[in-house]
This record gives C-alpha cells, structure tokens and sequence, in this order.
C-alpha cells in the first residue's frame, strides 16, 4: 500500500471543516493535512503543502473559489481539487469542469460519496453525478456541460462575473478591489459595463439578477 | 360669343371702316380738290372775260386818243374847222370802228357835237344825255381836266350798256390848253359779247345792273359778290358750273355782271377717277381682309382652339399625360409650353396628391380604431375604414349610408353628438373624447371612447365630421390583465424574498446537517454493534437525513425564478415535490404517487416551476378535499402515434410524458372547469386565483398542455403533457439492448489531455465501463500488459497522433489482439462513426458521452458477434 492521500480541506465553516476531518481521521487510505477558512488561506496552504486533493467549499467569502482553484492548478500542478456544495447547481458544476475539478459533489452526501469522490480524483476518474456525466459533450477545446440557452449573463465576461458575484455578497467595492487586486476605478467600471450589458441600473437589482441566473448565492 | 366670330366680326369692321376712310378720304379730299382746280381755272375764264371787255375798252380810248388829240378836232372844238364833221363824221367812221357814240363838248360840258346810232344801219338814235346840250355836270366823264387824264367805263343807257371813254382835246402833239372833251362809246350789245366769247373761248352772258329784274340765280351771285368776294361759282348741273363776276360802272358803282359757263370736265374726269379708285380700294381691301382673316387664323384663332380643345379634353378625360404640339415661338407657343408644363406639374401634383390619398387611405385601414366619414349633420355614414367594419360586424357596402344614430346605444349620447354637430362652421374646439356605448350589427354592445374632428369646405363651414371610434373592450381587458400581472408580479416579489430568505436558511442548515450527519457517522464508526445508542444513532441519521432532504427541497424552491429550462428528470421532480407536500397538506390528505414504470423521463423543463405546478395541484387538491381524501399522482410515458401527435421538428418523435393529478373531492360545475384557469377566477374564501393561472402558464411555457375533467361529486383529474427530450427516445425506443449501459467491460482510453480523458473516463464508468486510462502509447502499452487480454476496446484521441494514422498505435492493437478501435477526431473529413478499415471507427467532436457509450456497446456487440461466428 502506497503513501495515503494527501488532503487539504477548505471551508469558512470551522465547524463543518473539523466534522470532516474527524470522519476522514478513521480512513486509512486518507490523510488531511491541513485546513483553510477562506480562498485565499486555501492557495496559500495548497502552495505550502502541495496536497494530492483539495476538498474545497464553494459558497465562501473573499475570493471566489473558482479564480482560487485556477491559481492553484497552475502552482500546484499535482493537485486535484474536489467542489463540495450545499446543493448542486448546473452553473456550479459548469464552472468546475471550467476550471478542470476532479469532482463536484454536496455535503448532504453521504461520507463515502466524499470518499470515493477523493480516491476517484486521485485515480483519474473525477466524481460528478451520474446524470451530469450523461450529459457530458466531448468538445475539441476540452469537456463541456451543455446550457440549453445561453442567458443575458452571457455577454459578461470572467472578470465581470466574479466582480458581480462579489457584489452580490454585499462587499464594499474597496473590498472587492483589494480581494482581485484591482483598483476601485476598475471596479466601477466593470459594474457600469454590466449594468449597461444588463439594462439594470442599481446594484441591488444587480445581486437580485446575479442570484436569479444562479452566478452568485444568496 | 366665340373666338373665330369675333374674329369675322373685327375683320368686317376693319374692311368697312377702310373703306368709309377711302370713301372719305376721296370724296372730301379729292374731291374737293378736283373742285378746287375746277374753280380756280373757272376764275381764271371769268378773269378773261372780264379782261376782254377791259381789251375792249382799252381799245375804245385808245381810238379815242387818237381822236381827241388831233390838231383838226382842237380846232374844230374852237370853231375854226367847219368842214370837220362833214370830213371826218361820216357814217362809215362810226360803222367801220363800230363806234355808236361820238360826242364832243367845250371845257364847260356844253356839246359840240355829237351823234349816236344803231350798227350797221348807223341810224341815228337819241341817247340821253349824249344827245343833249350838255352833260350833267358832276358826269365823271367831264373830269378830263388834265392832259394825260382819261376816263372810261361802263355807262348803263336806256338802250343797254355802253362802254364809253371821255378824253381832253388836245393839239396833235397832245398840248393844250384843253379845249374841251372827246366822248366816243360801243354798245356791249349781245353780238359783242359773243364775238367777246368767241375771243375768250368761254360762254359768257352779260347782265346790265340797271335795277331791272334779274334772273334768281343772279340775285344770289350778285348778293354774294356784293360781300367782297371777287368771283362767284354755282355748280348748275353735274355738267355746268356757273361762274360771276361784277364790273364797275364809270361812276364806280358795279354796272354790269358777267356770267360764264364752265363745263365741269376736270370735277367729271375726278368723279370717274376716284369711283375707280374707289373700287381698286374695295377690291384691294378686301383682299387684305381676307389674308388677315386667315393669318389670324392660323397663328391666332387654331392654336388657341387647340389649346382650347385640349384643355376641355383634360377635363373630360382626366389624362394629363396628353401634351399639346404648337410649334410656333411666339407667345401662343410659349403658351402651349406653358400650359403642358402646368399640366406636368399638375399631373405630377396630382401623383403626389394620390400618393398623399393613398399613404393617408392605407394609415387609416391601418388603425386600429375605427373610423367614420359622416355627414354634415352627422347622421349617417359615408365611408369608413375596416377597422370600422370589424368593429360594427357591419361591411364596407353596409357601412355606407347607415344611419349614425343606430350605432349608438343612448338616445342622449346621440342627442349630444348632434348637439356637437349643430353648428355650421367656425373654430372647432376640440370636444374631450366622449365615453359612450355603441352597438354592432349583432346587437352586442360595448364601451368606446368616441372623438369628433370636424372637416370644413374651403369657406371654414363644416361639411362632415371624422369620428374616430375606439373600442375599450380590449383596454379594459388588457387593465384588467395589468393588474392582474401587477398582484403577479407582487406575488413573485414576496416568494423571491420568501425564497431568498430560504435559501440562506438552507444553507446554513445545510452545513449544520453536515456536521451532525459527520458526527454520526463517526459515532456509528465507534460504536459496537451491539451497543443499545446505535438505534438512537440510527434515528439520529435518519432524522439528519431527512432534515437534509427538507432543506435540499427549499433550496430547490427558493432557486432561481428565470426561465432556465434544463434536462429535467420527472421522476426526480415528483420525489423532490412530494417531500414538500408534507408540510403543505393536513393529515387527513393522503398523497398516492404510483411507482414510475420508466424511470428517469426526461423534459426540457425548469425544475422549479414543474414543483410549483405539482404543488399548486396538490394544493388545489387539497383544497377540494377540506374533509380530507386522497390525493393520486402518477407518471406514465405515451408514444406519440398513441395520441396522434405529429413528431417534433427535429424528426426525434420522443413522444410525451403524461402526469395526473386527482383528488377525491367534490369536483367541479362545467361553469367552473370553464373559467378554471381564467386569473383571479377563484371558488375559494381565500384564494388569490393565480394557482391554476399559474400551472397553465408554466405547462404552456414548456410546450405542453393541461386538460381537466371533473363532475361534482366525483373529483377532479389534472392531465399535463408534456415532450420528451429526444436524447432519451434513442435509448428507450431501441429497447434494453440498446442502453449504453456496459457489464463492466474493460476499454483502454488514450488521449494526451489529462481533463478531457479523466472526464471521459469517469462518464464511460458511469455507464458502466472499466476503463484504463494512458496518455500515450508507451504507457498504453504497460497497461496492456498488466492488463492481460481483457482490454476489450481501445478509445484513443485521434488528435493526439501526429499525422492522425492508425499505425502509431499498432503496437497497443496488437498487445490487446487487434481489439476494436473508437478514433475520436476533430478532422471534417471523417464522418462520425465511419469506419477507418481494420476494425476501426471515429467519432468526430463534438459528441456527446451518452454516444460515445452507445458507440462503445454497438463495437463490443459486433466484435462479440464476430468472435462467436468465427468460433
């Protein structure tokens, strides 16, 4: 039997964080070796003990968790990084397999579905629902999860996105300007491009429209 | 009166006015100078005559000179000479000088000597006062007191007139002393004065003026001379012109009056010169009467008639595309060019007028509201739109002279239109538009906002009315529906925030289950088996997990309201909504839900609002049920041949899913399954009316459709349909074998980019595939090894070989024993799934997983059937 997984667990939840690891404390084959409360932490722990799995929360402050799992691909490039959820979500999982996830799975979930979600990413089978996987297409560019329309939200770019999904979590654009180190000129800007793009012109129908098209949670 | 007679009429005043100024002009004129040359040559004949008798009596003293101034005469008178008058008086002196009067007396007027006679008989007369003792002493003829002095003239006698000539006597060489005077005289007798005639070549009479009756004619010469004109004329006859003169006497006082008679030769010769005159000018006119006649014609009177006929053909035909040819330059041509030009305006006016007509005619087909023409007294209907006719169920034909008043509902809104159409002109002041009932052909009334615009003549006097009719059916419809949308809308707004509000909620709680779900796990872990707290565990997981399922079912309620449909299964759907129902229904209603025969059923659908419509049913159900009954749910697949559905566009005749949902309740009224799905249509104290709006929209939306049958007494059943997405038609209309479902079997899966092969990898296990995974060959061909022989299949990104041949991966079809092979490929040139030769097929992306499984089991069953034949 080779060396146990190596496994870093992230969520702003110390509670939840510590429930996990004392589950997986019991599992032979696993072995957490540290814990973030926040993306940011969760980069720079990733980068500090380059673990073989990242089981990550996506619903946490700070910096979007996506943008995170991007930098820690392309630092830690033996990581594989795991999504866990309150519930699922088709723009969720779409982003993951965006950002290459090994898995995407919900915290209602039993602890063996983490478990194989885990060993799966480790062996290369990453852990999505059977229904997702169904629906899988095979594009040229990489694997897709097909949307069946393509809502207003579409003409945003990235950058747009994750300032809007800031928003919606009610940070002060300063905030939002320190986390994606950018200034806050930059960040008005972005808000007036999609507020133009959107036809929406005050901020709260802006996180209204962002929670109703799924790009942020309430 | 037209052109062409006046025309005549100018041309015959000119040719007779010409000839009045020729007439005229010869006649006055001329004419009167013929008669002017006529009077002065017959002056001049008068003047020969009266020079002749002066001749004569120059004649006369010029004998008697000599007579006078003879030394045998002045000797005689002294008395010395006897023998004088024997010598030289004799009778032959007087004949031979026809001479009838010689008389000779002293310085004191005594006679000498005298002696008058008649010629030729030379017989002695007696001639007062010749032949007296002396003349009278103031006798003019006694004033011979000088030797030069003479003195002659005319003497009226009682025996006619005598040219006499007094003389003093003198010697020989015409000396004196005088001694007396010598008197000789001739009678201007009628012989003299013709042999004067003779002389003067002109007839002439003489007429002594001794007081005596003259002839009428005379009378008035004489008168007229007597005014101190010198000649007299009378024009006799045409032949003869009558000319006077007057001669004085010795005495000076007039004696004598000469008349002469002219023959009018030159007035003849100017008479037939000007009537010839006068015809070469009737003739001359005429001629140039004609050509002006017919010169104005031609360049007047014609082109203006074709001016004048083209206009009236314009106006009879109304074609203004005809132009008029008048060739000339002057102002009539310039005229005709004129007027085509005006015409071309006009008729370019007129297009635009048309067109103007038209957009205007096609505006109003083209409202919506209804429109009439009517008449001044806006009593009946002279033309109207179609939306007009529409609106009144009347046609156009019918429209057209119907009464007004008919279309009105209240005779006091028909008295206040016309009370608005009462006056005859002026300035309209726009009338708000008035709310009234009309009525259509059909005697159905309804509401319409009704406006006037009066249409005046060019004097400002109103001469129709344009009512503009608007129906408010739709309006008060569409407010209605407004507000209705608006407590929609409201209603969304509350559920939103409700939803929001659920979703935080469950998400906490979420993390919250997570940890007591760890917990337990961890304590089931630790626990021995037979330690009495696992069944509180038990029932402590149980309650975790059924808190989790809550929790998931609100998230799922309170997730977006947009319309993002994805493929959906049912099944799950029914599941996640009857979790819900627990807490919406009492206990006395009892939720069946039929186990599902085909299970996933997939729709294009969102998830949230195929819950909303299963809840809003269940609680409709509910509500029908207030003593409680039970509430049958149940989803079955129908073909679409079994309900004559025609396929779907794409040719994928997936077929329907169909959900019932009925309750045991008191049914409905066909009143109430006809209004069922009206919004705000409620039978409940407290309902709002949107449910069931609500579920027809979203089955609507998701291109199904709702059917309910229902009696009272006997509950109600709610039908959906709804299409199957067609993915799923393959797999079920193939039947079991063709499920892309495996057995486990072991494929090899060769592809350089470690996301696309991890993810296919992991979607082929889903199907239920083992597969290895390689990201080149060399590694591809460990595995083999490892593997043994139960590599059944060999995937392998086409992509990834350089050049694309089949031969870089001979050496794995090889160490598997030439298994099959599934190229994936982004090339255009091979079709999907064609066969490569040598047991090989592509498919070419992108595609979809669940093909690509398909694929997998079609190979596998071909190379199984291959290997049993060959066996």
């Amino acid at each position: 039997m080779g060396d146990p997984i190596s496994v870093l667990l992230v969520d702003d939840h110390a509670m939840v964080r510590n429930t996990f690891a004392q589950s997986l404390q019991g599992v032979a084959d696993i072995r957490v070796v540290g814990m973030a409360g926040d993306a940011e932490s969760a980069i720079a722990e990733a980068v500090r003990l380059q673990p073989d799995v990242i089981v990550m929360d996506i619903d946490m402050p700070g910096l979007i968790v996506f943008e995170a799992a991007k930098v820690i691909r392309m630092r830690c490039e033996n990581a594989r990084i795991v999504f866990l959820s309150a519930f699922f979500h088709d723009k969720y999982i779409e982003q993951a397999m965006a950002v290459q996830a090994s898995g995407y799975i919900t915290k209602s979930e039993p602890l063996e579905t983490l478990l194989k979600a885990i060993r799966g990413a480790v062996a290369g089978i990453p852990h999505y629902s059977k229904e997702v996987l169904a629906r899988l297409v095979i594009t040229p560019d990489g694997p897709v999860l097909p949307g069946d329309h393509r809502p207003r939200g579409s003409s945003l770019t990235p950058r747009e996105i994750e300032v809007l999904r800031y928003l919606t979590r009610g940070l002060a654009k300063k905030e939002i300007a320190h986390i994606m180190h950018i200034s806050v000129n930059t960040v008005n800007r972005h808000t007036d491009s999609m507020m133009a793009k959107l036809d929406i012109h005050d901020r709260v129908q802006l996180a209204g429209y962002a929670i109703r098209e799924g790009l942020a949670e309430p | 009166m037209s052109l062409k007679t006046k025309v005549v009429l100018l041309t015959s005043l000119i040719f007779i006015l010409m000839l009045g100024v020729t007439y005229a002009v010869q006649q006055k004129i001329i004419m009167m100078s013929f008669g002017f040359l006529e009077r002065r040559y017959a002056a001049d004949d008068m003047t020969r005559c009266v020079r002749a008798v002066q001749n004569e009596l120059e004649h006369l003293s010029i004998f008697c000179s000599d007579w006078s101034a003879w030394d045998e005469t002045y000797n005689y008178v002294q008395g010395r000479n006897d023998g004088f008058i024997a010598a030289n008086m004799m009778a032959t002196s007087f004949s031979s000088n026809r001479l009838n009067l010689i008389c000779m007396g002293d310085r004191h007027g005594r006679i000498i000597w005298s002696k008058a006679c008649e010629l030729p008989t030379v017989a002695a007369i007696s001639l007062t006062p010749f032949t007296d003792e002396r003349l009278p002493a103031d006798s003019p003829l006694l004033d011979v007191k000088r030797i030069d002095s003479v003195v002659k003239g005319v003497v009226l006698t009682g025996r006619g007139p005598m040219l006499v000539c007094s003389q003093p006597i003198l010697t020989s060489n015409n000396e004196g002393p005088i001694q007396g005077f010598m008197v000789m005289g001739r009678f201007l007798d009628q012989a003299r004065v013709r042999e004067l005639s003779t002389q003067t070549a002109v007839d002439f009479t003489v007429y002594p003026l001794d007081g005596k009756s003259l002839p009428a004619e005379c009378q008035h010469a004489l008168s007229s001379l007597g005014s101190g004109s010198s000649h007299h004329f009378d024009e006799r006859d045409a032949t003869v012109l009558d000319a006077y003169a007057v001669m004085p006497g010795i005495d000076g006082s007039p004696a004598l009056l000469l008349r002469a008679e002219i023959p009018r030769a030159i007035a003849g010769q100017g008479a037939a010169a000007i009537r010839f005159a006068i015809l070469c000018s009737i003739v001359a006119d005429a001629v140039i009467v004609f050509l002006m006649w017919r010169w104005l014609h031609r360049i007047v009177v014609d082109p203006i008639r074709k001016l004048t006929s083209h206009a009236v053909a314009i106006a009879e035909n109304s074609d203004l595309s005809a132009k008029v040819e008048i060739p000339t330059r002057d102002e009539i041509g310039s005229l005709a060019g004129e007027f085509n030009r005006m015409v071309a305006s006009l008729a370019d006016f007129r297009a635009k007028l048309l067109g103007a007509v038209h957009k205007l005619r096609a505006t109003l087909d083209g409202l919506r509201d209804a429109v009439l023409i009517l008449d001044a007294a806006a009593e009946t209907v002279l033309d109207c739109n179609p939306a007009a006719s529409e609106t009144f169920r009347l046609s156009w034909g019918q429209m057209i002279g119907f009464p007004a008043s008919r279309l009105c509902v209240n005779a006091e809104d028909c008295a206040r239109i016309r009370r608005l159409c009462g006056a005859t002109g002026g300035e309209w002041k726009p009338v708000e538009r008035l709310a009234i009932q009309m009525r259509r052909a059909d005697g159905s009334v309804f509401p319409v906002e009704f406006s006037l615009i009066p249409i005046s003549d060019q004097n400002g006097r109103w001469v129709g009315w344009v009512c503009v009719v608007t129906d408010l059916t739709e309006r008060q419809r569409a407010e209605s529906e407004k507000a209705r949308l608006r407590e929609q809308l409201f209603h969304a707004q509350k559920m939103d925030a409700v939803g929001q509000l659920a979703s935080s909620v469950s998400h906490d709680f979420s993390n919250f289950l997570a940890v007591v779900r760890g917990g337990t796990d961890r304590l089931r872990r630790i626990l021995p088996e037979e330690d009495a707290a696992r069944s509180v565990l038990n029932s402590m997981c149980a309650a975790a997990n059924q808190a989790t399922e809550v929790a998931r079912s609100l998230m799922t309620l309170a997730r977006p309201t947009a319309n993002e449909k994805l493929s959906v299964n049912l099944c799950e759907v029914i599941e996640e909504a009857r979790d819900l129902m627990g807490n919406l229904l009492p206990e006395s209603v009892e939720v069946q839900v039929e186990p599902f025969v085909d299970d996933p059923l997939m729709v294009h659908a969102n998830r949230t609002q195929l819950q909303q419509v299963i809840l809003n049913l269940v609680i409709n159900a509910r509500d029908a049920m207030p003593q409680g009954g039970t509430v049958h749910l149940a989803l079955t697949r129908a073909r679409p041949a079994a309900h004559g559905e025609a396929p779907s566009e794409s040719g994928d005749s997936a077929g329907f899913v169909v959900l019932s949902v009925s309750d045991t309740g008191q049914g409905m009224s066909a009143e109430t399954q006809a209004r069922l799905f009206e919004s705000f249509f409620t039978t409940k104290e407290t309902g709002s009316g949107l449910g069931l709006a609500i579920v027809r929209n979203i089955v609507e939306d998701h291109t199904g459709t709702i059917e309910v049958q229902s009696s009272p007494g006997t509950g109600t059943t709610f039908t959906i349909r709804l299409p199957l997405m067609p993915i799923h038609s393959d797999e079920a209309g193939a039947g079991e074998d063709a499920a892309p479902g495996g057995q486990g079997e072991v494929l090899l899966l060769v592809a350089r980019e470690r996301h696309t092969r991890e993810m296919a990898a992991s979607s082929l296990e889903s199907f239920g595939y083992r597969v290895l995974q390689s990201a080149d060959v060399a590694h591809a061909l460990v595995l083999c090894e490892s593997h043994g022989g139960s590599v059944r299949l060999l995937i392998v990104d086409g992509d990834d070989l350089a050049g694309g041949g089949l031969e870089h991966i001979e050496p794995i079809r090889a160490a598997t024993g030439n298994v099959p092979v599934i190229l994936l490929t982004s090339g255009e040139n091979n079709a999907s799934g064609g066969d490569q030769g040598g047991n090989a097929v592509t498919m070419r992306k992108p595609f979809r997983m669940a093909d690509l499984a398909l694929l997998v089991k079609a190979e596998l069953g071909r190379c199984g059937e291959a290997v049993t034949s060959h066996g």
